[in-house]
């Protein structure tokens, strides 16, 4: 006999009455969420805060409403993108260098064969806000609709699917163009203000 | 596959969790999960986590707005393959404010004739052109009902001829033009009542980083006005909307790469250049993110904008 199998909405309305449902979305979801990890941090690190994400997903207490698609997921990246910033942030602060605080370029890096390709990437990616990048790399990555993708940075469809959109032309054109830094004179123009730098 | 989705692509291959890493995390959560149980209580306190914000839910699904929709700003397709180049003109300070521009912009779309075969047509066709070094590059983009969308264009890493980008909804845009774009009847289905537009506009932006809730709004405004086959009444709504928005930077007279005189509105790093007296989009420049090393702006002018029969 098959036991009922309660959906990722029904767990997520259990949660601050029966935390050890969270045990269900672990099995669901815990793979998902270690790449999710892993492609930002590198795997060693993503083993690290595995746990940590699901056990700061118990932390809120309050009732959660899943995405209308009905999966924990976006709930879920959401936390583990809270959890890898606070991790960069420590990291960060025992560096003299700075670093990227929602990416471990070297993990990245360590998944292409060629440096031009690095190069690329990182020139795609650079013109874009962290914001902007983790839209497109939510939708490219994780394959999240631009929508649950929206649910996870805490902004609305429309302007997630018009972000992603300018994000993906950003760094298209970035690619394009071969070299990061252009003239700044069609904007001049506009505004009579110099580029920052 | 472009080079950005083969990066991407590249990129996002990692190696699966291993079976004991799998079940070493599980073993925490349940002593986690233990301890919370007893206690009753939330198992851990770490304030500087957060939870995503509730969801900001848009309302687009429902009946399309307005059938008989009244005319579409189209600007006048043109011919030349040599256009001119940029004459711009330096801003200045103007008594016009951004609030006028707009609202002229709004009553000229309004006015506008209906354009025949709106909104039945196989396509929305934006054209335009980038110069960049001395040279011109040419974009051509038709977007089905459905949110499918050919595109051409001569500046991109991409081989010649016409690309087809993934359908809509995917989230996985061959060629990033209009990757889980919203539909036409999304886009009809928008209140076209600038009183309704302005609030569910304003509350779908909160969570955009763009330094300030004018500029969230007034960057979503401008996604929705580049490239996109909003109808005519919406494009007068989303002139009304943009018109309540403070800060905006007014130039008169900015000439574009086609020596069109335009009024150049910016706020942030977004710049639309319109003609009022028409309601025409003549160029979007975009600069965002501002500050971040790298940033360069993108320039295009739009030789034509507005529904089309004709394939690609």
């Amino acid at each position: 006999m098959t036991g009922h199998q309660p959906s990722d909405s029904e767990i997520l309305a259990s949660l601050p009455d029966r935390p050890e449902a969270m045990g269900v979305l672990y099995e669901r979801h815990a793979a998902a969420v270690f790449r999710y990890l892993a492609r930002r941090a590198g795997p060693s690190t993503a083993e690290d805060l595995l746990s940590e994400v699901f056990i700061a997903a118990l932390d809120g207490g309050t009732r959660v409403v899943a995405h209308e698609s009905g999966s924990a997921l976006p709930w879920l990246y959401g936390i583990a993108m809270n959890v890898l910033r606070r991790n960069f942030r420590q990291k960060s602060a025992q560096r003299v260098t700075a670093q990227d605080p929602e990416m471990d370029w070297d993990a990245v890096d360590a998944r292409l064969d060629a440096e031009a390709k690095r190069e690329q990437l990182r020139s795609a990616l650079n013109v874009l806000s962290h914001h902007d990048r983790e839209l497109l790399l939510l939708v490219a990555w994780e394959g999240l609709t631009p929508a649950e993708a929206a649910e996870v940075l805490g902004i609305g469809k429309v302007a997630a699917r018009s972000r992603l959109h300018r994000a993906r032309r950003r760094a298209l054109q970035a690619l394009g163009c071969g070299v990061p830094n252009r003239p700044a004179a069609e904007m001049t123009a506009a505004t009579g203000k110099e580029m920052p730098a | 596959m472009n080079l950005l989705d083969d990066l991407l692509g590249s990129t996002g291959r990692v190696e699966d969790i291993t079976p004991d890493s799998l079940r070493n995390a599980r073993a925490a959560l349940d002593s986690t999960i233990r301890g919370a149980r007893t206690r009753h209580a939330p198992a851990r306190q770490s304030a500087n986590l957060r939870s995503p914000r509730p969801r900001r839910k848009i309302i687009v699904a429902g009946t399309a707005a307005t059938a008989a929709a009244v005319a579409v700003a189209v600007v006048p397709r043109l011919s030349g393959q040599r256009p001119a180049p940029a004459h711009p003109a330096p801003a200045h300070s103007t008594a016009v404010t951004a609030a006028f521009v707009l609202r002229e912009a709004a009553n000229a779309t309004k006015a506008d004739p209906q354009q025949e075969g709106w909104p039945h047509a196989a396509y929305w066709h934006a054209a335009s052109i980038e110069v960049r070094d001395g040279k011109t590059y040419h974009r051509d983009i038709w977007i089905a009902h459905n949110g499918d969308a050919i595109l051409e264009d001569s500046f991109l890493p991409l081989p010649p001829g016409p690309q087809p980008v993934q359908p809509a909804g995917s989230g996985l845009g061959t060629l990033g033009s209009k990757p889980g774009w919203l539909t036409w009847d999304e886009l009809y289905a928008l209140p076209t009542d600038p009183a309704k537009l302005g609030p569910l506009l304003t509350r779908d932006s909160v969570g955009l980083i763009d330094g300030s809730p004018a500029r969230n709004l007034w960057s979503t405004i401008t996604d929705l006005l580049v490239e996109t086959p909003a109808s005519p009444a919406l494009r007068e709504a989303l002139y009304e909307v943009a018109a309540s928005i403070p800060g905006i930077a007014v130039n008169e007279d900015y000439i574009d790469a086609l020596g069109r005189t335009g009024t150049a509105l910016t706020l942030g790093g977004q710049t639309l250049v319109i003609n009022p007296a028409s309601g025409q989009l003549l160029a979007w420049i975009d600069v965002t993110p501002v500050g971040v090393p790298g940033s360069f702006p993108f320039a295009y002018t739009y030789t034509y904008q507005g529904p089309t029969t004709s394939e690609p």
